[in-house]
């Protein structure tokens, strides 16, 4: 395929996807000029390239859709749903043929196909107006009508004369032979002549009865090109065509991108071997220093890339949401939230189809009929919002419906019938257990089979996929008031921290996002804390019992000695809780996922590999795939998020004391707490910072550590998470986790910001923002090239 | 191809030792050798695979000689060859690698019937070497994927 069809089909797919987006709109505002401008412009261009590349059915359709626009967007015609699923149909023809295009070069024959599609078309167009009422209706709606009027004057222009010359012709049902006209294109060069010819020459038998419109809508169709091209007036350029950015973005593919994300990640980690090599010397510092800085940077900048708004996905659901409504003769509204959320690209793709799941089952089974909403004094018209925001770490997507909501008893017969779960079982499940039924694979409620869902697939699916890509699904239904179901995506793949932990001297690293809390169990305790019910370990936590596995047995690795100490580290695997016994814990880092082969992946229980900051691999554990294995259920998980809610209410806060001060600090924002010698702590200028994991940590000396005599003297740091930067704080002592009640003035009720009730005092809570960033600093280096020998 | 042209066939053979055998493998399948590399095993994999090795970024699986052929492993650290497969690379964990040999087709002859049958679809069979034998190894037998295939089937 040379290059010139390659970015046809590129441009119309991107024509094509706007188009959609715009027909969907146009039937909530038919009057819209803007949109049939859009939606014109985007036939329009195919028409006109394909005229030239020699493409006949795409010209033979899309010249009918053009004539069918036009006759809209003179105003001649309303667009009704009729209309707009006509228009789907022929974007749908369309996109079939681009993409046998795409696979064989050729358009493919399918003649009938289009012909059916071109009477469709002209069907439409005669069907709603007459001559006369079209006349009439054009005076009438003449004010909107205008973006095209002005246009006719302006591209008047010497280049265009032939396009004029058609205009009497276009409506004939007659043969123009493309030949005559070649010489034309080659001497105008510009895109407009061959639309103009295209236009003529592939206008195929019209009524008579239409001629009046059609000569109408034939002069500012002919002239468009060159408007588009030669003149584009910026007023009439819609918010959704951004033709401002084409200048400054570029196409690139997306190979090279992942090809640059792995060279990163290479990066990355030759910089922390350099950075472990070289810290005991201070000369290597500050180069250490900066190449931490511009790694860092580059690999921000090289994810960016990689980065595509959500609205790419969210873009296809209005058509979706239509079409299935229409179908299941429902009423929809969708609304869209946060489309500008951006998203790591092939993360993007993985949650196409979970979506596209997700809001069928909200439409089939979700809302229900507009008999039903009325009767339950609800509107006719139901609503479906999809939602997609940061949070953390994490961008959650929600597809949220306000319809009937699940109904727990039916899940729950349903489950008990399909043999999902035992009867007694059931009897004990809990309602928000119940809800998660419905991702068991096999399991659906729909009481019959339709067309959209209701065959048992869907949930579980969608369940796979999210979990696929390392995100996690929540279900959250309310009986008469709907039904909200969250994915929760991780906002890239390829870099993931994790906390490295060791077991018989080989290194495992273990995500952090299924990290909840580690305990360390020193030789004595590891006897006597971990209990068995018969060949089953477990640790009281908090006063529950934790089932535990071992790593080494998991793996059958040699079996480790009794009494020897070992760390717990507890983790969620989609709410399977369970305790990962192991030898010991390296430090926590940032590592790169690297695909393992096939005959490894097979094992399950791995993720990947890695290579550490020391150079050596780690295996990267798949902690939901150790929990399935080991059998582990979602029992414990119901007691647990009822606890998790109530606490939710409060904030915990980290108590700790400083200056002979109590504070706190929101719990959620600390990362971790670190005994180190004072001598660790540098000073960048006048500012204290401390060299953590690599990076450089701008440091609140609240505890006055850098000013003790004593080097060697230990302090402690609490290093907190603010936003996307993590900071210290030096402190003399950490006191406790308390939860924190809110404190309201008396009088107003306005809640004090800046202080909370901790353990029945009030406290002062710090603010991680208030510690001075790093920025300058590079500068400030370069301007005290001894600033290295200065820091002790 | 007939007899003549092979006979004056001749290719460079990367020359391996494991244990007392020497064993050829055709220089142009080599990606690279990578000496004595430090190397990780993996808990529960396949018996053949040997181990994974750091290779250019990427994290290549390894199959052990020794293990395929049932011999104790190895004490000392040993060398891999990178092959490429359509699938990626793989690693070929030996004891050590040896010098490269100017072989002549006219010199090769298939495995003798008498072989043991599991040395038979390792091997594909040797050159005749003047004071001894280099036995010939094909790296699309090697490759994990089939390895594994043949030992499930």
């Amino acid at each position: 395929m040379d290059d010139l069809t390659r970015e046809f089909l590129l441009e119309s797919q991107e024509g094509l996807d706007r188009m959609e987006r715009c027909l969907t709109d146009l039937e909530a505002r038919p009057g819209d000029t803007e949109l049939l401008a859009e939606i014109f412009r985007a036939v329009h261009t195919i028409k006109g390239t394909t005229g030239f590349l020699g493409f006949g059915r795409l010209e033979a359709l899309s010249h009918a859709g053009e004539n069918l626009l036009g006759l809209l967007r003179d105003g001649s015609l309303a667009a009704n749903p009729e209309i707009v699923s006509g228009l789907l149909a022929l974007m749908d023809n369309l996109r079939g043929i681009l993409r046998s295009i795409e696979a064989t070069s050729a358009e493919g024959e399918s003649r009938l196909e289009d012909r059916e599609m071109i009477a469709r078309l002209e069907a439409l167009q005669s069907g709603s107006a007459t001559a006369a009422e079209a006349d009439m209706l054009a005076a009438v709606a003449s004010p909107h009508a205008h973006p095209a009027a002005p246009r006719k004057g302006r591209s008047q222009q010497p280049g265009s004369r032939r396009p004029g010359t058609s205009r009497p012709r276009s409506p004939l049902p007659q043969k123009v032979s493309p030949p005559p006209a070649r010489p034309v294109d080659s001497t105008a060069g510009e895109a407009g002549p061959h639309a103009a010819i295209g236009a003529a020459s592939a206008a195929l038998e019209e009524g008579p009865q239409q001629a009046p419109p059609s000569a109408e809508e034939a002069a500012p169709l002919a002239m468009r090109p060159t408007v588009d091209h030669a003149d584009p007036p910026p007023a009439e350029a819609p918010p959704a065509c951004s033709g401002g950015t084409a200048d400054s973005t570029l196409r690139v593919d997306v190979e090279l991108l992942n090809r640059m994300m792995n060279l990163v990640g290479e990066l990355v980690l030759t910089r922390n071997q350099i950075l472990q090599a070289t810290s005991a010397d201070a000369g290597f510092a500050l180069l250490g220093r900066r190449l931490d800085m511009v790694t860092a940077d580059l690999r921000e900048s090289v994810m960016r890339a990689r980065m595509q708004p959500v609205s790419h996905v969210f873009s296809r659901f209005p058509r979706l949401v239509r079409d299935l409504a229409r179908g299941l003769g429902k009423r929809v509204h969708l609304e869209l939230e946060g489309q500008e959320t951006e998203l790591d690209k092939s993360l993007l793709e993985a949650i196409r189809d979970p979506l596209t799941h997700a809001i069928r089952n909200a439409i089939d089974h979700g809302i229900e009929s507009p008999e039903q909403r009325i009767a339950s004094g609800k509107l006719a018209e139901g609503l479906l919002r999809l939602r997609a925001c940061h949070e953390g770490s994490h961008v959650i997507v929600e597809v949220h419906d306000d319809g009937a909501g699940m109904n727990i008893e039916r899940i729950r017969g349903k489950a008990v019938e399909r043999q999902l779960v035992s009867p007694a079982r059931a009897d004990q499940m809990g309602e928000r257990e119940i809800l998660q039924l419905i991702f068991l694979p096999g399991f659906s409620t729909a009481s019959s089979v339709t067309s959209v869902s209701g065959r048992g697939v869907g949930m579980d699916v969608v369940r796979t996929n999210v979990e696929k890509i390392g995100g996690k699904v929540e279900i959250d239904s309310r009986t008469g008031q709907g039904t909200v179901l969250r994915l929760r995506i991780p906002l890239t793949l390829a870099i993931i921290p994790a906390l490295i932990v060791r077991s018989c001297s080989q290194n495992f690293a273990v995500p952090q996002s299924s990290l909840t809390e580690l305990a360390h169990l020193s030789a004595g305790e590891s006897d006597s804390r971990i209990e068995w019910l018969e060949s089953a370990a477990l640790y009281r936590l908090r006063g529950r019992l934790l089932p535990l596995i071992f790593l080494d047995r998991l793996l059958r690795q040699p079996a480790r000695q009794r009494s020897q100490p070992c760390d717990i580290a507890v983790l969620n695997a989609d709410g399977r809780r369970f305790g990962l016994v192991v030898d010991g814990l390296a430090d926590p880092e940032e590592i790169v996922v690297k695909p393992l082969a096939a005959v490894l992946r097979e094992i399950g229980y791995y993720a990947g590999a890695t290579i550490l900051g020391n150079g050596e691999m780690a295996l990267i554990l798949n902690p939901g795939a150790i929990a399935l294995n080991a059998g582990l259920g979602l029992t414990s998980d119901v007691d647990e998020a009822q606890a998790d809610e109530s606490r939710n209410a409060q904030q915990n806060y980290l108590l700790v004391e400083a200056d002979g001060r109590r504070a706190a600090l929101p719990l959620e924002t600390v990362v971790r707490i670190e005994r180190i010698p004072r001598s660790r702590i540098e000073r960048a200028g006048s500012r204290p910072v401390l060299r953590f994991d690599g990076a450089l940590l701008p440091l609140d000396d609240a505890a006055c550590a850098v000013a003790g005599d004593d080097p060697d003297a230990q302090t402690t740091v609490v290093v907190c998470c603010d936003g996307k930067r993590q900071v210290g704080m030096t402190v003399a002592q950490v006191l406790d986790v308390a939860a924190g009640r809110q404190l309201e003035e008396a009088g107003s009720a306005a809640v004090a910001n800046g202080i909370t009730l901790l353990q029945e005092h009030v406290t002062g809570i710090v603010s991680l923002a208030a510690i001075p960033s790093l920025d300058g600093l590079a500068d400030f280096v370069q301007a005290n090239p001894e600033f290295p020998a200065e820091a002790e | 191809m007939t007899n003549e042209n092979s006979a004056q066939q001749s290719r460079q053979v990367c020359s391996v030792r494991v244990g007392d055998t020497l064993y050829g493998v055709p220089i142009a399948h080599v990606l690279e050798i990578l000496g004595k590399p430090a190397t990780q095993s993996v808990p529960l994999a396949p018996h053949f695979v040997g181990g994974l090795v750091h290779y250019r970024g990427e994290v290549l699986t390894a199959v052990s000689l020794r293990r395929l052929l049932g011999m104790e492993d190895s004490s000392s650290p040993e060398d891999v060859l990178v092959f490429e497969t359509p699938e990626g690379p793989f690693g070929l964990f030996v004891d050590s690698v040896g010098e490269v040999m100017q072989v002549s087709d006219a010199d090769h002859e298939p495995n003798p019937a008498t072989l043991e049958s599991r040395r038979q679809a390792l091997f594909a069979g040797a050159w005749k070497l003047t004071d001894q034998l280099l036995v010939t190894l094909e790296p699309e037998r090697l490759e994990p994927v089939r390895l594994a295939a043949s030992l499930a089937g």
